[in-house]
């Protein structure tokens, strides 16, 4: 315990920003959600049928990139170790 | 395969498929649209073929994929307001596994002994329940579809909470079988109210107007309200001009105290709660019929007195049941779009859908976003193609 100085549990809307707001304060902050990440609760098919939908209205991927989908760009981008190694693991940044 | 039907059964605006698939798995979709892939065949989906017709007619059908014997309840879980069931499940299949729950899924698309669940949600169907409960796609959670290349997906979950990616199982919503067949779903439901009653008043057109808006623009929590006039008021049991229908629903004395409130305004008797599966079922047998729908903010500058129409004055709907020259639909539907309306010709003959200027009117969807869709869901093009504009 003594890792962190506030643990947030649930990662909604509510969880997150508490969680930011202490992070940027310069807390260190474990935020936890009991919420599968997409990539369990979706197969590959199924996550295909959403890129299929998001290229369509989105070919460049311009609109908030990282935002549902991983990849290595923009807002995902956010050059931490730590960020890289999610990434890599396929975590939702 | 299940046993093939006679392709007449399945003909659309005259056009017959070559073949029909009566599939009864998810497996027998995924093949039949893969088979369809291979051979670049055409495939029109259909569930119990209620709106089958709506559309331009498809430019090439070589193969119905009737879905009615994909049906069944999957999972029911009373408890959380929830059940999974097969695409080609009935309303009224549905509404009896339900109603011994005391629930219902509140969307009534009309004829609901031949309706199906997915029929519904891919034809985004109207109906009475529209007033209270709006679309069908907001009473989805989840479901399962075969894309047109064949991949079998699923979207969204089993439980109400939940937002997780992106909502594909409203996107198919109003896709007509142009992208994907949708297989099975999982539903929000509600409970069944204590007390329904209907009322009927039978009244000229003006007066039908003035009523409906004196009620539900006075605020009244009404469950559903409706104005059929010209030779569609037989129909509904009822003579004369118009008829004005309201339908209550609640606790019993909140609805004896709100039909208080209805009488106080028009003078109306108690009919049967039957009498809406006649308003919802209209539309659907007309030979011809058109929907209308403009801005909350305005009405259509149209006479519908003596004139065949079911109207639902607080969705800013009409059907017209009539058919109309061709010349004078295209300046209804041109005065309309200019408002901010729509006319969609959901019966019609081919022809009559052509002259008219196709059965959707200009797409309100941009074509460039229709097209990328198209060709990503269904790149080889063989789901209902023409039936949309894309």
């Amino acid at each position: 315990m003594s890792d962190y100085d506030a643990i947030v549990i649930g990662a909604g809307h509510n969880g997150l920003t508490a969680a930011f707001v202490m992070a940027r304060g310069g807390m260190r902050v474990l935020c936890l959600e009991k919420n599968h990440f997409m990539f369990w609760v979706f197969g590959p098919e199924d996550l295909d049928a959403q890129r299929r939908a998001r290229e369509a209205f989105d070919p460049q991927a311009t609109m908030n990139p990282g935002k549902i989908f991983p990849g290595g760009d923009a807002c995902a981008d956010i050059p931490t170790e730590r960020t890289k190694r999610a990434l890599a693991e396929g975590m939702w940044v | 395969m299940g046993v093939a039907l006679r392709p007449d059964a399945l003909a659309i605006d005259g056009i017959l498929p070559r073949d029909v698939v009566r599939a009864t798995s998810e497996g027998e979709v995924v093949d039949a649209i893969r088979g369809a892939n291979e051979r670049g065949e055409a495939v029109v989906v259909s569930g119990g073929a209620t709106r089958l017709g709506v559309g331009d007619p498809p430019t090439r059908y070589d193969v119905g994929l009737d879905l009615s014997a994909l049906s069944g309840i999957v999972e029911y879980e009373p408890d959380d307001l929830v059940a999974t069931v097969r695409a080609g499940t009935t309303l009224a299949e549905l509404s009896g596994a339900l109603a011994a729950r005391g629930q219902r899924w509140p969307i009534e698309p009309g004829l609901p002994e031949r309706a199906t669940v997915g029929g519904t949600l891919a034809s985004a169907a109207g109906g009475p329940s529209r007033l209270r409960y709006f679309h069908p796609r907001d009473w989805v959670i989840g479901g399962r579809a075969v894309l047109g290349d064949g991949t079998a997906v699923r979207s969204g979950g089993r439980v109400v909470k939940n937002v997780t990616g992106y909502d594909l199982t409203r996107f198919w919503s109003g896709t007509f079988g142009t992208l994907a067949a949708i297989v099975e779903l999982t539903l929000k439901l509600t409970a069944i109210p204590e007390r329904t009653v209907s009322l009927l008043a039978e009244v000229d057109v003006p007066a039908a107007f003035a009523a409906a808006n004196d009620l539900h623009a006075g605020g009244l929590p009404l469950d559903a309200l409706a104005i059929v006039t010209g030779e569609a008021v037989e129909a509904v049991g009822a003579r004369g001009d118009a008829a004005l229908v309201v339908r209550l629903t609640g606790p019993a004395a909140a609805v004896r105290r709100l039909g208080r409130d209805v009488r106080e305004r028009v003078r109306c008797r108690d009919v049967s709660n039957d009498t809406w599966d006649r308003v919802a079922a209209l539309p659907l047998e007309s030979k011809w019929t058109a929907r209308l729908a403009w801005p909350a903010s305005g009405r259509p500058d149209i006479e519908f007195a003596g004139y065949g129409a079911v109207i639902y004055p607080g969705d800013s709907t009409a059907y017209l049941l009539r058919s109309i020259d061709r010349a004078t639909f295209r300046s209804v539907r041109a005065s309309l779009e200019a408002a901010g309306g729509i006319a969609v010709l959901e019966r019609a003959s081919a022809d009559y859908k052509r002259d008219a200027g196709g059965a959707w009117g200009t797409p309100r969807v941009p074509l460039g976003i229709a097209r990328a869709l198209k060709e990503r869901f269904d790149p080889r093009g063989v789901l209902a193609p023409g039936r949309m504009p894309a």
